[in-house]
């Protein structure tokens, strides 16, 4: 859900937040975004060293994980997902349509999924600490494998999910930056090792503590700082553990249900908002012709029906390969926003030409032609402007 | 016509696609019956090493090895015995399903009992976790790839593509793709997890899963590679986008239906193999029961699936498809399916596979040639449209010139050639390839289903080994001779019915040999194949073919004898014709005989001469051979003019006479170099030779020479030069006295004495 749709600002129908509004969210989204997905590579990387050995996991954790638990770091990261997670929340209530990109729709259900999944590994390395043990990969990996493997099935999945929502939001923001075809050469690679080391350091990391569990040789820790049980209060232990327990429940209950809320109240906007239809041709190669709801950009129109069309950034604006030709209907279009503008210049597109992605069509008919094939064969960035402006949205 | 075949196409495409994923029931049923049997635990493979290690078992081994090798089997049983011991086992099968059915109340508590002494609840739930990591990291490692595919996929997928050849292309550069990303995923998931040491049983419950969700992803792959429901411009099948998608769905049901209960079952028998060893007794009957359990949801599965496929494509579809086919097949399909599980269920699983691959052979095969046809149907009517458009694009050009009144007068319209089908040869061709892989892979299956060792036939005495050993070869022999036997027939009666014969007047073209040769081969190439096929078969059968052979051979010998020279005069005559050396119609000369050639048979030729004589000339006779009507023909001519001609002047008449030689409109195309003088050749006693020379294309020389002597002469009559003429001047010493009388007889005895008695004139040249 990070970097949202902020095309919305310049809906005439919607009423909506100022276009500062849809800017700054975007903004935030990004930095708190980055924020979470330092750490949860940092931690990734971590756990990828189980690959070697659980005490190569340990001689590391201090600077790879531990450095979170400092005051300021802590702090930051528990601000960021809050505001991370509101201003998603405001991101989904105002999506026009559900029927997104495959990438789109993978992020947001991922991100619906990291809090339910992430609590009980959370609250439970604070209890851990509660308890006066120190949270070493010895005994976490032995909670996940051995004490409660079902805890450890959920950890993976965490890992996965958390991954996804992250990757998918620093793609589509280096996406649509200049030189993100050089970026991307690393990108994508990295994307997929670190979370898979990761996954392998885990299991590796279990296995060489399961097969001590179950008598033969493996890693046994040297010097543990739990060798001698927890140092609180005994009388206090059953009550950290319950509310160990009774924590990520409230967690997940709170978070979904403020996303059942959400989701009811978009509902609700759309409902209201239910309006006039609109005949939309596209000639050129591929012709076809659709009708639909007004209401909805252009692109989202094209997704509803399972068209084909160029849009590299999804839907954010930023790109520009959604670009169409408007041959006919022109006169009743909203003129393009601040940002549709700035990303028509950089292409020095022609003045018939808008943007599919940021377009809403009224009621009536439109003809629009193609300006980039959906396959992307005649893509050519040399057209854009050479003393390219940063593209918009782009911190 | 076209509505029925589509109606065919589409349900037997339907019918086809449920069976390859049926197909995979076989191991469903029969494997898991097989692997109930529990495999060799550590302990019984050391002792049964041990055991090989002993002197005294190896000696036993030695013994009862016979002397040629061969060990010896027990004594063969005969046939009521065999009856009776089949008969013994389908009621030993019998009772342990009754026993499986009195157990199934109590099965879930001892399946738990052997769950949890097997593996305990964090064993259980790990494995998920291991099967969730690996199938993780496999999916992460082909996302990656997808990566970098992503954009040449698109363009495959949205390309527009005109030529099902194209489409063919396309689909297997796609599946291409798609299976280097399943390749990666596999070496992702299961080579990582390999990588690994586990606990035996949880290794062999991962990798079931993950070989399982790799089968799975290779059905949907072959799917999608003949259905593309996402991309249009792959699909090979010939309907539209919702049925391809209803199909789709409808293999994912039954792929993942089948493959998760062949899992499953699997993973079962495993349990129940490990615990066998210690406790015993009835699980085997539980794991019976459980099977027939899986394997009942399963054909109900599949029974859905077919049901709701045919009730759906026909309302998807836009034309009528043939109710009664549909009904057909859907009760084909559906009592296919009973037959195949209540076989499997009495324990008859030679039988059951019997059936089972009969059973889908018969509906591939129509469903193949179906497809095949429309394929080239595709391509054909493509072509045909690309044809018939550039003849358009001709005729607009010509109308548009004679708008701008471009064109010259009298210039024809452009006539569209004809269409002629490039694949009318292939077509048959591949669809006898095609039945005779299907054939094959069909027999194959059979045999290993069978348990018989297809390529060690000859050693395997049984009768199921010898039966299948004759059906192998025969069926190999008869499609291998009609699979050439069809290329030839086709290449051959193409070539043939290609011939055009040639108009009166024109030479014929070199196909005329082909025209007669043709026929006599493909007589040839029938006889000798049917010939090898029978004797293959019959020796495959078992007969002895040696006395035929040699009977054939002092026949063959006998005749050859006999026929001498008839033989020669044919072998001859092929390479004749081969080497191109006459033409139906073309003036040859063999020896002292000269003619047109009227008719080539396959022993002789006959001319005609120009005067009406017919030869009959074997081949073998001909030694060499003169062709007069071969590319052009020179011909030189002869003038006798007095001393005191203007040479000059002779060169430019000649001239003039070959420019008009050259327009006459009847003969001056085919003249290739005109008239044209060569200057004096030699000089006479009384006159000099100018000499002339032309070339014609063979035939035209007489009709020129006839028009070039005619012209010449009226030209130099009109331009004051005579044709010299033989004269003899007679000096008489001292006849001033004569009279007239007298010196004209003293002239007329000089001028037999300088010429020699007057004889009659010779034979005509012989010339047409």
């Amino acid at each position: 859900m990070m970097g949202s749709r902020t095309g919305k600002a310049s809906m005439p129908d919607t009423a909506t937040a100022s276009p500062w509004g849809a800017k700054l969210r975007l903004k935030a989204m990004i930095i708190t975004g980055m924020i979470m997905f330092v750490f949860i590579t940092m931690h990734l990387a971590n756990l990828s060293l189980g690959l070697h050995s659980v005490q190569l996991m340990e001689d590391w954790r201090w600077a790879l994980s531990g450095v979170w638990s400092s005051a300021v770091l802590k702090y930051l990261l528990q601000v960021s997902l809050v505001i991370h997670f509101i201003v998603a929340l405001v991101s989904l209530y105002w999506r026009n349509t559900l029927r997104i990109p495959a990438y789109d729709m993978a992020q947001m259900i991922a991100g619906m999924l990291i809090i339910p999944l992430l609590g009980t590994h959370v609250f439970g390395v604070m209890a851990i600490k509660e308890l006066g043990l120190e949270p070493t990969y010895y005994l976490l990996l032995g909670q996940f494998w051995i004490v409660s493997p079902f805890n450890g099935l959920q950890q993976i999945l965490m890992l996965v999910v958390a991954w996804i929502h992250g990757a998918i939001g620093v793609y589509s923001w280096l996406q649509a930056r200049d030189g993100s075809a050089r970026i991307m050469k690393f990108f994508y690679p990295f994307v997929v090792a670190l979370p898979i080391l990761a996954m392998l350091g885990y299991v590796e990391g279990g296995r060489q503590i399961i097969s001590v569990e179950e008598g033969g040789l493996g890693y046994v820790m040297e010097n543990d700082p739990n060798e001698f049980g927890p140092t609180v209060d005994p009388e206090r232990i059953p009550e950290i553990l319950e509310q160990a327990k009774y924590r990520p429940k409230v967690a997940t209950r709170v978070s979904l249900g403020l996303i059942g809320l959400v989701l009811a109240a978009r509902w609700l906007r759309l409902y209201r908002r239910r309006s006039g239809r609109v005949q939309v041709t596209y000639s050129g190669r591929l012709p076809t012709a659709f009708e639909a709801d007004t209401g909805l950009t252009l692109l989202e129109m094209v997704h509803e029906n399972s068209l084909p069309h160029a849009n590299i950034c999804r839907g954010r604006g930023r790109c520009g390969t959604c670009r169409v030709r408007v041959l006919k209907g022109g006169e009743t279009l909203p003129p393009p926003s601040e940002m549709e503008a700035q990303t028509l210049a950089r292409w020095k597109a022609e003045p018939d030409e808008r943007l599919a992605c940021q377009m809403v069509p009224n009621d009536g008919a439109l003809e629009v032609q193609r300006v980039i094939e959906p396959d992307y064969s005649d893509l050519d960035y040399s057209k854009t402007k050479s003393d390219a402006t940063d593209p918009v949205g782009a911190s | 016509m076209i509505g029925i075949l589509r109606t065919v196409l589409v349900s037997i495409f339907l019918i086809g696609f449920t069976a390859p994923v049926m197909a995979q029931m076989i191991p469903n049923s029969g494997g898991a019956e097989e692997a109930v049997i529990p495999a060799p635990s550590p302990n019984d493979v050391k002792e049964f090493l041990r055991l090989l290690g002993d002197p005294s078992v190896q000696e036993w081994l030695k013994d009862s090895v016979s002397e040629d090798g061969v060990v010896e089997t027990g004594p063969t049983l005969s046939l009521r015995e065999e009856i009776d011991a089949r008969l013994s086992r389908i009621a030993e099968r019998a009772r342990s399903l009754v026993l499986a059915w009195n157990i199934v109340p109590r099965m879930p508590m001892v399946m738990s009992e052997v769950w949890d002494s097997e593996l305990s609840t964090s064993q259980k739930v790990r494995s998920l976790s291991y099967i969730l990591t690996f199938l993780l990291i496999g999916l992460g490692l082909e996302w990656l790839y997808r990566q970098f595919m992503q954009y040449p996929l698109l363009r495959l997928e949205l390309a527009p593509k005109d030529a099902p050849m194209e489409k063919l292309t396309g689909a297997f550069l796609r599946a291409g793709i798609i299976f280097g990303g399943l390749g990666i995923f596999a070496v992702g998931s299961i080579g990582a997890f390999k990588s690994f040491d586990w606990h035996p049983l949880v290794e062999a419950l991962v990798l079931d899963f993950l070989v399982m969700v790799l089968l799975f992803r290779i059905v949907m792959t072959v799917s999608l590679f003949f259905q593309a429901p996402n991309a249009q411009e792959l699909r090979l099948v010939p309907y539209g986008t919702p049925v391809a998608r209803h199909l789709h769905g409808i293999a994912r049901v039954l792929a993942f239906a089948v493959l998760l209960g062949l899992a499953l079952s699997f993973m079962l028998s495993r349990v129940v193999g490990m615990a066998d060893m210690d406790m015993g007794g009835s699980l085997s009957a539980v794991a019976l029961a459980q099977t027939v359990a899986l394997a009942l949801v399963v054909v109900l599965i599949t029974w859905a699936c077919i049901w709701i496929a045919f009730r759906q494509v026909p309302q998807l579809c836009e034309d009528d498809l043939g109710a009664r086919s549909l009904r057909f097949w859907r009760s084909y399909l559906i009592g296919l399916v009973g037959l195949v599980f209540v076989t499997w269920l009495v324990g008859l699983f030679a039988i059951m596979s019997a059936i089972l691959i009969l059973g889908l052979a018969v509906p591939s095969l129509k469903l193949m040639t179906a497809w095949i046809d429309h394929f080239f149907d595709q391509s054909t009517a493509a072509l045909h449209d690309q044809h018939a458009a550039a003849a358009q694009t001709e005729l607009d050009a010509f109308i548009a010139e004679e708008a701008a009144g471009e064109v010259l007068e009298g210039e024809p319209e452009p006539v569209a050639p004809e269409f002629a089908d490039p694949y009318a040869t292939t077509r048959p061709i591949v669809q006898r390839g095609a039945r005779f892989v299907l054939a094959m892979g069909a027999v194959f299956l059979l045999a290993i289903s069978w348990g018989v060792n297809i390529f060690d036939l000859s050693a395997d005495r049984s009768f199921v080994g010898r039966a299948l050993e004759v059906l192998i070869d025969s069926i190999v022999a008869l499609l291998l001779a009609d699979l050439v036997w069809t290329w030839a027939k086709t290449v051959i009666d193409k070539r043939v019915a290609d011939y055009e014969p040639p108009v009166d007047g024109q030479a014929p073209g070199p196909e005329a040999r082909m025209f007669t040769l043709l026929p006599l081969l493909r007589t040839i190439l029938m006889v000798a194949l049917l010939i090898m096929v029978s004797l293959s078969v019959l020796s495959s059968a078992g007969v002895n073919i040696a006395p035929i052979l040699a009977g054939a051979g002092i026949m063959g010998i006998a005749i050859g004898f006999g026929t001498q020279s008839l033989v020669r005069d044919i072998v001859a005559g092929i390479f004749f014709l081969i080497d191109d050396a006459f033409r139906l119609g073309e003036y040859i000369e063999v020896g002292d005989l000269m003619g047109s050639v009227e008719s080539i048979s396959v022993r002789s030729m006959r001319i005609r001469h120009h005067r009406g004589k017919v030869h009959t000339v074997p081949y073998g006779e001909l030694k060499s051979l003169t062709n007069h009507s071969r590319d052009w023909v020179i011909m030189k001519l002869e003038f006798r003019v007095p001393f005191d001609t203007d040479l000059q002047l002779v060169k430019k008449l000649v001239k003039k006479v070959g420019a008009e030689l050259q327009a006459n409109e009847h003969y001056g195309s085919g003249i290739l170099s005109t008239l044209k003088s060569q200057g004096v050749r030699r000089m006479e006693e009384f006159n000099m030779v100018v000499g002339v020379k032309f070339m014609t294309k063979p035939g035209e020389q007489w009709l020129v020479r006839r028009d070039a002597y005619q012209k010449v002469r009226d030209i130099f009559d009109a331009n004051g030069i005579q044709m010299a003429e033989r004269n003899v001047k007679v000096e008489i010493a001292g006849g001033e006295h004569l009279t007239d009388e007298q010196r004209k007889a003293a002239a007329g005895a000089a001028q037999e004495a300088a010429q020699g008695p007057a004889v009659p004139p010779g034979p005509i040249p012989d010339e047409p």
